[in-house]
């Protein structure tokens, strides 16, 4: 006879599985000619930004399988990928600090630069006209794509910042910061707006909620945070997670109403870690999907589904993970 | 020809950097000893950044003991002095470290081995702590810090060890072994000093920051 406490475990193992396959799927498998090394998913325009160790950029309709373009680069070793959300612009950073905005219907450089040292954090704007660029431990630098123009560099801060994100309207600008504070800025301008000061270890990744007024962060503290844009005013915490976890990336979903978050196990950030949906109103924990490998990245679809990749040897494997 | 405007301090640095500056019996002890601090200044090369890391929690307590009685892995002592590039010392400059412990894990929810230690009248710290182990995902063992001080450039780097596997003996040549390492001059040797029975690591790493 079980006891009741082992009878509880098997039924949330149970609940916990079932949940997993409905949240997951199987995932879609893009086959490569080599390990990924980099990734970059727009789940609106259907396409996934793949580096891998063959030096090659490959740009595909993951939701098709189908290869559209393939892109030699000049090395491997690239440490940040992203693409807009038109799917227009896909960006590559390398260890060198050579950056580049590929253009990704003709496969034309853009826009290309040498930057102090190589990219921490990028984040295109959500109308794919403006690209934030955060070399490690320097200020964050804002170009106009289309333009291929420096529009200006926010001030200096310690360390440099780990994680931007452009709110919806695109007239703020927010930074997890490695000095442990998240600031908010005019993206206009780049002008300081306000600061938040209440994390104690570095905030590693944020968002903005859909209309623009709060921002959500979270790091090495484990606690997801909710900041006034306006004022830099802590606004309330959610539950602290048990986890030894850190964030890796977070994202709000188009209608405002989740936020979803890639772990990074601290212990050992190269093993899997959760992928997790809190609802925003409540704060409760919508639901927790353990990911086979790695997840390096995320994106919401225009309606409402949560797209999530990872590498498995040659393989980049894409899940459906709501 | 590009004419630049010297402060009495830069003129005198020149001076004596040529040999053209003499103290003469006529000043005073003090204004001779300044003057022969003066001529043991020499421009030093900045020390090399090196990121941050995603570790890093503000508010360490100040404590030179990072190394609790008892605690595992083999007890290490990091010494320095902190300097400008012009050969200065900077006393009060603020040095904050932070490290794995010996099995390679940080301590987030509390401060175990973070510390923020200030340099002492002459430039100089020192602290007590254990050889970090090997954290996943990295390749070498680290010391992680934070120089801060008025008038200059924060500074972050990484302390490295040449005593490390991965560099198979030659640092010099096998520091790119992991890719955060930007200089071979951040890697440091190790002394092994102690009795047999209580072995412990000497590193000295000396940090020279750049003026604003």
């Amino acid at each position: 006879m079980l006891s009741r406490g082992f009878a509880l475990m098997l039924f949330a193992g149970f609940a916990a599985a079932t949940m997993a396959q409905e949240l997951q799927g199987s995932p879609d498998v893009i086959k490569l000619q080599a390990p990924v090394t980099s990734v970059a998913l727009s789940a609106t325009a259907n396409r996934a930004a793949v580096v891998s160790r063959d030096k090659n950029l490959t740009l595909w309709d993951f939701a098709a399988g189908r290869l559209l373009r393939t892109i030699a680069l000049a090395t491997a070793d690239v440490d940040v990928t992203a693409i807009s959300n038109d799917g227009r612009w896909i960006f590559t950073g390398d260890h060198a600090g050579n950056v580049c905005i590929w253009e990704a219907s003709t496969g034309h450089a853009q826009l290309q630069l040498r930057l102090p040292h190589y990219p921490g954090a990028v984040s295109f704007s959500h109308d794919s006209k403006l690209i934030a660029i955060a070399p490690m431990g320097d200020p964050v630098q804002v170009f106009d794509v289309a333009a291929a123009r420096a529009l200006y560099q926010t001030n200096a801060v310690t360390g440099g910042t780990a994680a931007l994100a452009f709110s919806r309207d695109g007239t703020a600008i927010a930074t997890a910061d490695a000095d442990t504070a998240v600031r908010i800025y005019d993206a206009r301008t780049g002008k300081l707006v306000a600061e938040n000061r209440d994390f104690l270890l570095e905030p590693l990744a944020l968002d903005f909620s859909s209309d623009g007024r709060q921002v959500i962060a979270g790091g090495g503290d484990r606690i997801v945070t909710f900041i006034d844009a306006a004022s830099g005013k802590l606004i309330r915490r959610l539950e602290k997670t048990d986890e030894p976890v850190s964030f890796s990336s977070l994202k709000v979903s188009p209608d405002g109403s989740l936020v979803a978050a890639i772990l990074m196990k601290a212990e050992n950030m190269t093993q899997p870690a959760p992928v997790v949906m809190w609802e925003v109103s409540s704060g409760q924990k919508k639901s927790q999907w353990m990911p086979t490998t790695l997840a390096l990245c995320m994106d919401w679809t225009r309606d409402g589904r949560l797209i999530s990749a990872g590498p498995e040897s040659d393989s980049l494997l894409v899940w459906r993970v709501r | 020809m590009k004419h630049e405007r010297l402060t009495r301090r830069e003129l005198l640095l020149k001076s004596a950097a040529l040999g053209q500056l003499t103290v003469v019996p006529a000043l005073s002890f003090d204004q001779a000893l300044w003057g022969w601090q003066l001529s043991e200044q020499k421009p030093r090369k900045p020390t090399a950044w090196d990121e941050i890391g995603p570790f890093y929690k503000r508010d360490a307590p100040k404590s030179a003991q990072l190394r609790r009685p008892g605690d595992p892995g083999l007890p290490v002592r990091v010494s320095g002095t902190v300097f400008d590039t012009r050969g200065n010392v900077l006393s009060g400059a603020k040095i904050e470290i932070w490290q794995a412990n010996h099995q390679g894990l940080y301590d987030l929810d509390g401060y175990g081995y973070r510390s923020t230690l200030i340099a002492d009248g002459e430039g100089r710290y020192d602290f007590d702590s254990v050889m970090p182990g090997h954290y996943p995902g990295r390749v070498c063992q680290h010391i992680h810090y934070l120089v801060s001080a008025p008038g200059h450039k924060p500074l972050t780097t990484q302390l490295y060890f040449a005593t490390d596997p991965i560099f198979e003996g030659d640092p010099e040549h096998n520091y790119t072994r992991d890719p955060l390492i930007q200089s071979s001059d951040l890697v440091r040797p190790v002394t092994l000093a102690g009795d047999p029975k209580e072995i412990h690591a000497l590193v000295n790493f000396e940090i020279v920051v750049e003026q604003l």
